[in-house]
């Protein structure tokens, strides 16, 4: 019998039914026996548009009902049909599904389970996935949705990514790209009067003293890099280049966890979590230091979002998330230190040493 | 054990965007003039040794025009890796298009890979930084 862990989703096997603890992320979880005596309330759902009696499960969003906080996950999609039997998803919790009363509101308030709930122990029983609110824009409004989710996100990181679906993968791309290529059109935006100072920098420079032609050339090469055809192309490569540096860098962080055997949720959970966390590089809209700041907080919230996302610790997510400047830096050490030896062994061959 | 979650016969997933992309990189390597941007490594200007990648857009761009020996000469590890996303976006291509099913890849294989794909940077890098200070 195959069965599934609710909070981690990964898969394992058993012959027992009754309590079991998943082997992937240590979670309690309770198999039901299919052959005991069924309880009064049904267990199997209705079809949909099919009258019957309302199952204990989640409830359905409703046009117009208010904060609802959306179905459970989908069953992942399976190539060849529905899988194996599976387990029922684990009961609802303390108050139901249903619209929280504090919404999705600051932290403190009192909606059980809600994003702005207070932080559940790591031990506590799997809470359900939940769509952020910008996969509700279309009841939210758009820059409700959008907003409240980028808030979530930079101000809530562990909380978002312990409890946002992963699946379908889509509307956190969107998300991404959208927040990544508004960033980085204020910047091509706020570059635009220093294309006219760079020229005349170029010409102070010019009129220096002890200035070599090296460095003009250089501020040449930076104006005609920023002007004309090259910033319009910028420009519209903006969104293409957001897209790319989510799925590479999702790419590059799974490989990472894969190879740590801390990806129990696969690589739609790396994806969607790299591009909810995109949404920071929003800020490198700020003049100045701002795409600093999105860099270094687009790196915390990824490691935290990670940790929770995938289930494996802050320690295992920083990992995946500095293993390309960490392998850099740790390569570096080897070819200055054998290029050094080979400058002495070829100076003291060849007579000349470079200090 | 199920797997990961794969997409259903005849939808497109993320192996497919992986495929598109490395599809436009052999459409960048091929058709943008990549070598005539001005830019230099920065490790090699600052401390005169090749960083990991260095030569890799060459090997990209040598490779897209046919040219296997400029391609090797310019990173052994770049030719490669241009190769094999290549074969990967067309593999992937024809699969879509007959309409089979992604093939599953074991997790033991994956990280395999991955390892290997560590060791083969940090190999071609020794080579590169030998080559170029001998």
């Amino acid at each position: 019998m195959i069965a599934r862990c609710a909070r981690c989703q990964g898969t394992f096997t058993t012959d027992t039914f009754g309590l079991q603890r998943c082997p992937h992320c240590g979670s309690e979880l309770h198999l039901s026996d299919p052959n005991a005596p069924k309880p009064d309330v049904p267990t199997e759902r209705p079809a949909a548009g099919t009258p019957g009696p309302t199952p204990p499960g989640p409830t359905s969003p409703e046009p117009g009902s208010g904060p609802v906080w959306g179905a459970p996950p989908p069953p992942p999609d399976v190539a060849g049909g529905p899988g194996p039997e599976l387990p029922p998803p684990p009961g609802p919790p303390p108050g139901g599904y249903g619209p929280p009363p504090g919404g999705w509101g600051p932290p403190g308030g009192d909606a059980p389970g809600g994003w702005g709930a207070p932080r559940q122990p790591a031990e506590s029983p799997a809470s359900p996935e939940l769509p952020s609110p910008f996969e509700e824009r279309a009841r939210r409004g758009f820059f409700a949705g959008f907003f409240e989710t980028w808030k979530l996100v930079a101000t809530q990181p562990q909380q978002f990514f312990r409890q946002v679906r992963v699946r379908p993968t889509g509307q956190a791309v969107l998300f991404g790209v959208i927040a990544s290529t508004v960033g980085l059109w204020v910047q091509l935006l706020l570059s635009l009067p220093s294309l006219g100072s760079i020229g005349l920098m170029e010409g102070w420079l010019r009129d220096m003293p002890g200035q070599n032609e090296e460095s003009i050339e250089m501020f040449r090469a930076i104006a005609e890099r920023l002007g004309g055809a090259w910033y319009l192309a910028l420009f519209v490569a903006s969104p293409i280049y957001a897209f790319l540096r989510i799925f590479l860098a999702a790419a590059l962080f799974h490989l990472v966890l894969s190879l740590l055997k801390s990806a129990p949720r696969g690589f739609d959970a790396t994806l969607t979590t790299v591009a909810y966390a995109s949404g920071i590089y929003l800020l490198e809209a700020l003049p100045m230091c701002g795409w600093m700041v999105a860099a270094v907080w687009f790196v915390i919230a990824t490691i935290l979002g990670l940790s929770e996302s995938q289930r494996c610790g802050p320690a295992k997510a920083a990992l995946a998330v500095f293993s390309p400047l960490l392998l850099a830096c740790l390569c570096c050490c080897g070819p200055l230190s054998v290029g050094g030896l080979f400058r002495g062994l070829s100076g003291a061959g060849g007579g000349n040493v470079d200090v | 054990m199920n797997g990961s979650a794969l997409p259903p016969r005849g939808r497109l997933g993320h192996p497919e965007v992986f495929a598109a992309i490395a599809l436009a990189s052999f459409a960048a390597a091929r058709f943008l003039p990549l070598l005539d941007l001005p830019y230099t490594c920065p490790l090699k200007r600052l401390a005169s040794i090749p960083c990991a990648t260095c030569g890799m857009t060459h090997a990209f761009v040598h490779l897209a025009h046919g040219e296997l020996s400029l391609a090797f000469a310019a990173s052994p590890l770049g030719t490669v890796l241009a190769a094999a996303v290549w074969l990967y976006a067309l593999a992937d291509l024809c699969r879509v298009l007959v309409g089979a099913p992604l093939p599953s890849v074991s997790p033991r294989l994956v990280r395999a890979t991955t390892a290997a794909a560590v060791v083969a940077l940090l190999v071609n890098w020794a080579y590169l930084v030998v080559r170029e200070v001998t």
